[in-house]
């Protein structure tokens, strides 16, 4: 498969060497106040998280600037300290590739994502957070913003089980209300080719800040909405599942999981984007 | 003026199992005002039974006392003291298992301000028989338990 290859332009390396704890600590504070005056943050559940590598699994939301992914980070880095355990949010090499932004996103500890760059990391102690959904849950339609939209994907399942750690899952609601997403654009996608060679697998009809009417998503000016976030218990596969797991069982069983998470995560909503 | 909000879910569960569950009180009403408080007050001769449900909304708690009436595969209740409302709930058939909906109709006082309320209302109502009728799909289909998902005591 032909992939269009962007000229590398960062100065960070991709990996757990490029996250700088020193820059996160200096930028935590600033961007902290920001994330919580301007979309009055409520973060819940890190006390499930176990002292060990883990893998968080989240749904992802607001488009292609995801505050939640940011915020998440932030939370994660606050609660744990810069110098604990490190987070690695495996990210689209849309945007750890992208000059300026990637890099920041490197320095927080963001690399390109890829299966063997998550077993890297947990092996080297991290926790990792992945978005089994990618785009095409960053991309769904508003209507469906209280739904997880894993697309099938059950590569985060077998990357848990392989190495041994335990998922914990992460919920939240409001990054979907930042931006207004008209349609599901999975079809228009592969019309367009843009599946097969960026890896974008959505390009919906948004409206956004300042774009305006836009086919697909560029980071934008998010709408102020209340994000509400929840870490949800662990779930070790191994021993749930033991040794050889039925996958969609598991898939079936972990969405479900987070789906039910979220629709009362979502019910504490009584009006959507003010909270 | 009364507004009602009405959300389904396809359980893969047989319809007996569904309807079942999805129409005892005991394991329904912790499950809808989980996102509240509930309490079982007392059973009546001819199986009705009466709870305090309030659902937590910010900083109000609406709801009160309602009358439950069982009726497999139905289960319907009604206010008799505090905010004004009725709850239908229905398992019917559906290929894939059972088909669970719920319909809560709200009464609010007011005129411009009752109906903005009721808008409000019909949101705040949807999402919660939504988060509801998640919980009883993900009870059946997995048992709840040990991924903190699991059922309030009931009584």
């Amino acid at each position: 498969m032909a992939l269009l290859r962007l000229p590398s332009l960062h100065r960070v390396p991709d990996g757990i060497e490029g996250r700088d704890p020193e820059f996160i600590r200096r930028a935590l504070p600033r961007l902290w106040l920001a994330f919580e005056l301007y979309f009055r943050a409520e973060v819940d559940g890190f006390e499930h998280v176990p002292d060990e590598p883990v893998l968080f699994v989240g749904n992802h939301s607001g488009g292609a600037s995801v505050p939640d992914t940011w915020l998440f980070v932030l939370a994660h880095n606050t609660y744990f300290t810069v110098e604990g355990r490190p987070l690695i949010g495996l990210a689209h090499r849309i945007i750890t590739d992208m000059p300026l932004l990637g890099d920041f996103a490197r320095k927080f500890g963001m690399v390109k994502a890829g299966p063997h760059r998550a077993r890297q990391m947990l092996a080297q102690g991290a926790n990792v957070l992945v978005y089994p959904g990618g785009d095409v849950e960053a991309l769904r339609p508003t209507r469906d913003r209280n739904r997880i939209v894993f697309d099938g994907r059950k590569g985060f399942l077998k990357l848990a089980h392989e190495t041994g750690v335990k998922i914990v899952p992460v919920v939240a609601t409001g990054g979907q209300e930042t931006v207004y997403i008209f349609n599901d654009g999975r079809r228009t996608a592969q019309v367009l080719g843009f599946d097969k060679y960026l890896r974008i697998k959505s390009v919906p009809i948004t409206l956004s800040f300042p774009w305006g009417f836009l086919p697909g998503g560029l980071p934008h000016l998010p709408l102020p909405a209340k994000i509400r976030m929840q870490v949800l218990p662990p779930i070790d596969l191994r021993e749930k599942y033991g040794e050889d797991p039925d996958w969609d069982e598991a898939y079936e069983f972990v969405t479900s999981t987070m789906q039910v998470a979220l629709s009362s995560l979502a019910a504490r909503t009584t009006l959507p984007v003010l909270g | 003026m009364t507004t009602t909000a009405t959300r389904s879910i396809v359980v893969r569960r047989p319809f007996d199992v569904v309807a079942k569950v999805a129409t005892d009180p005991g394991v329904l009403l912790p499950l809808v005002a989980g996102l509240g408080r509930f309490e079982f007050i007392a059973a009546d001769d001819d199986g009705t039974e009466e709870w305090d449900m309030f659902l937590d909304i910010g900083a109000v708690h609406v709801g009160g006392r309602v009358h439950v009436e069982p009726a497999t595969p139905r289960l319907s209740w009604h206010s008799v003291r505090g905010t004004r409302h009725a709850m239908e709930v229905e398992v019917t058939e559906h290929p894939d298992g059972a088909r669970v909906t719920m319909s809560m109709t709200v009464r609010l006082g007011g005129l411009v301000l009752g109906r903005m309320a009721e808008v409000l209302a019909r949101g705040i109502a949807g999402r919660h028989l939504v988060a509801g009728l998640e919980q009883v799909r993900h009870h059946l289909e997995f048992g709840g338990g040990d991924d903190g998902t699991s059922l309030p005591a009931a009584r």
